[in-house]
């Protein structure tokens, strides 16, 4: 199992790089929900200095105006040793598939990599992985690498996305009523606070809680689930170095690190790893086949 | 010949049949499975069968949503409902998860559309759709008139956008804010609308950054009547209405003022004209402000919405037509808010036409003579000498 990183910056690459297998890195103006971005020239030099596996993301979603952007950094990505696209908007496939590319693309939709069905219908498209949904199960997830010929990525260590818009909403409400601007934001409600970041893509709002599944990492390993993934979005650079340190030392003592994780980052939480959404409050109608 | 179609939303049969009678080419609406309004009514497979016949006898279509995000347990049990679904003559389905597409023509010959859950903004994305063989897409209510037209241009598949109705307030398909505040599940149906909620908003210190009113995520709703010419121009497919969840009254107005609209415009382009009484009808029947959005680019502090849950509502709609006696001169009329004697009402039909009556003579089902109708769903019946119809619809007149 390899261990993928979303590091806070770039020179913090080289602080880290004999303790990870590989980097996901966001591409500049095509990507959201990282705290930096990079051009892909610069990206592409981290690919040849380093002896790891790069990834990058380019997952907002394209407007036709930005076509022109993606395909020449898809050419770029093609010439290069970087190994894999995580992608959300169709787009993508859709030049990678016409110019016959061969760089791996993930299918990184964030709220619908949920199910083995149409991870295979990805694959038989030509995308060979899945970066699976912060909103599943774990059950869920060791069912679908059971059933997926895609390799399979999962995010262990991170806040999660819940909400992204076009709309500039913390910029507007200061407008409407004349505010004056701070440098972070945060939505609070019952006591717990969400970080919204508006910036030039729209509105990003993420989870209260930092995702930690280290202790689940253990059944992640027995499936031979592929790769797992640490994203160090609104962690200090000091701190997520030392959860990589701590990470390193795993040796079946999953507990005992997610335990010194917790310590070290206090807002952790298992998300819906163990908490099934329900989506049919009362079900009203039974369709006849169930 | 290029004619546009007209879109509803049906919540359940009965709304089917005033959205068709009121003028719509076309509805749309959940089965009793795999769609995004799980806790609605929703259609049985026999509602849908009789909803396709009534469709179909009129020349007029029938789509239904299979537009959740499969999850694995949903997988399993995908082909067997898109089998019902053929059974029932339904023209097609619309879908946001590719496996559905890809099961359903692999395994079925039913027509798919893309929902707009699939968020699509481009071309390159719309060429992918129709060549894994998607015969229409419903774009992101993100695109721009100048995104929609470089589609519509550049790739040969019918095209269909939203003109009225509510908007959600991220990209479709991109929040999950209901599974983490209430865990229920909201790209399968369980939206629990959390983007109306209020919030407070605050800095890294803790501080409120405070307005006269509270944070939300909250939108003004959509509405592109003004802008039904340019649409036509653009040769947009299909012309679609939000709101499955909505009231007959709703379904009846909107359908009707879009229906005479778009037909204003396509039978003399060089006469028309905006006729803003429609606006005034529209903006009667909402309960939130609306703007143009981002058909204009424009999706700035002029299209939020900062009352939170608070929306505006009205009693205009006073009741339904159910029968007309010609020889007594009667209506027979169920109420739907408090009407009296006296009072100033107008009378729409599903051919357009509207009557504007004072109200005189009411008398209750025992032929009493009585001043005020106050309980819901009263039956009532009305003197009128001019002649009315069933699905003749009754709301106060305001201007």
């Amino acid at each position: 199992m390899k261990k993928i990183i979303i590091p806070n910056n770039l020179k913090q690459i080289e602080k880290l790089k004999d303790k990870i297998d590989g980097i996901l890195l966001p591409v500049k103006n095509l990507s959201i929900y990282f705290e930096n971005e990079y051009s892909i020239e610069d990206i592409i030099k981290v690919s040849n200095t380093y002896d790891i596996e790069v990834f990058v993301s380019i997952n907002k979603n394209i407007f036709n105006s930005e076509l022109e952007d993606v395909k020449k950094t898809l050419e770029l990505i093609n010439k290069s040793k970087i190994k894999g696209v995580f992608y959300y908007d169709l787009s993508i496939l859709s030049i990678y598939k016409e110019k016959d590319y061969t760089f791996d693309l993930i299918w990184n939709q964030e709220h619908f990599t949920t199910n083995y069905f149409t991870s295979n219908y990805y694959y038989n498209e030509g995308v060979k992985g899945i970066y699976l949904s912060n909103d599943i199960t774990k059950e869920e997830i060791l069912n679908i690498k059971e059933n997926t010929k895609q390799y399979v990525i999962v995010n262990v260590l991170g806040y999660t996305p819940m909400f992204t818009s076009r709309r500039h909403l913390v910029n507007n409400y200061l407008k409407t009523f004349n505010l004056n601007k701070s440098n972070n934001y945060y939505l609070e409600k019952k006591d717990k606070r969400y970080k919204i970041i508006d910036d030039k893509n729209g509105s990003t709002v993420y989870t209260d809680f930092i995702l930690n599944s280290i202790k689940e990492i253990k059944d992640f390993k027995e499936k031979n689930i592929e790769y797992i993934l640490f994203n160090s979005f609104n962690i200090k650079e000091d701190v997520f170095a030392k959860i990589i340190d701590l990470v390193s030392e795993i040796n079946d003592n999953y507990e005992k690190i997610e335990s010194e994780i917790d310590k070290l980052l206090k807002n952790t939480n298992k998300g819906f790893l163990y908490n099934k959404t329900i989506y049919e409050v009362k079900k009203q109608i039974k369709y006849r086949g169930e | 010949m290029y004619k546009p179609e007209l879109l509803a939303p049906a919540g359940d049969l009965e709304k089917l049949k005033w959205a068709i009678i009121y003028g719509a080419d076309a509805v749309y609406i959940g089965g009793p499975s795999f769609g995004l309004r799980a806790n609605a009514q929703n259609f049985t497979i026999e509602d849908i069968k009789e909803g396709v016949k009534f469709a179909h006898d009129r020349n007029r279509k029938v789509y239904v949503t299979v537009n959740i995000a499969l999850h694995n347990e949903e997988g399993k049990k995908v082909l067997e409902y898109l089998k019902e679904l053929e059974k029932t003559g339904i023209d097609a389905i619309i879908v946001s998860d590719l496996a559905i597409m890809d099961i359903a023509l692999k395994n079925t010959k039913l027509e798919v559309h893309i929902s707009t859950q699939q968020s699509v903004t481009n071309k390159e994305s719309v060429k992918y759709l129709k060549n894994k063989g998607a015969t229409r897409i419903v774009l992101a209510r993100e695109t721009s008139k100048e995104d929609i037209k470089e589609i519509i241009d550049n790739v040969d598949v019918e095209i269909e956008t939203f003109i009225h109705g509510a908007m959600c307030a991220s990209y479709s398909g991109r929040c999950v804010l209901s599974n983490y505040f209430t865990n229920r599940d909201a790209n399968r149906g369980g939206c629990s609308q959390i983007c109306r909620w209020d919030f407070n908003l605050e800095d890294e210190n803790n501080n409120k950054i405070e307005g006269e009113k509270p944070f939300t995520f909250c939108t003004k709703d959509l509405s592109l009547l003004k802008y039904i010419p340019d649409m036509i121009d653009m040769k947009i497919t299909s012309f679609k209405i939000e709101g499955r969840m909505r009231s007959i009254y709703y379904i009846a107005t909107i359908v009707g003022i879009y229906r005479k609209a778009i037909d204003e415009y396509m039978n003399n382009k060089e006469s028309y004209k905006y006729n803003k009484e429609y606006e005034a009808i529209l903006n009667r029947c909402a309960n939130r402000e609306s703007t143009a959005q981002f058909f204009y680019g424009i999706y700035d502090e002029t299209c939020q919405y900062y009352n939170g849950r608070i929306e505006l509502s009205n009693q205009d709609f006073l009741g339904v037509v159910l029968d007309y006696d010609e020889k007594k001169g009667l209506a027979l009329v169920e109420q739907r808010n408090y009407f009296k004697k006296g009072d100033l009402v107008e009378i729409f039909s599903p051919n357009g036409n509207i009557i504007t009556y004072e109200i005189n003579d009411i008398y209750d089902e025992d032929n009493n003579l009585i001043d005020i109708v106050r309980h819901p769903k009263q039956i009532v019946k009305i003197k009128i000498n001019k002649t009315l119809h069933k699905y003749d619809l009754i709301r106060i007149k305001r201007y």
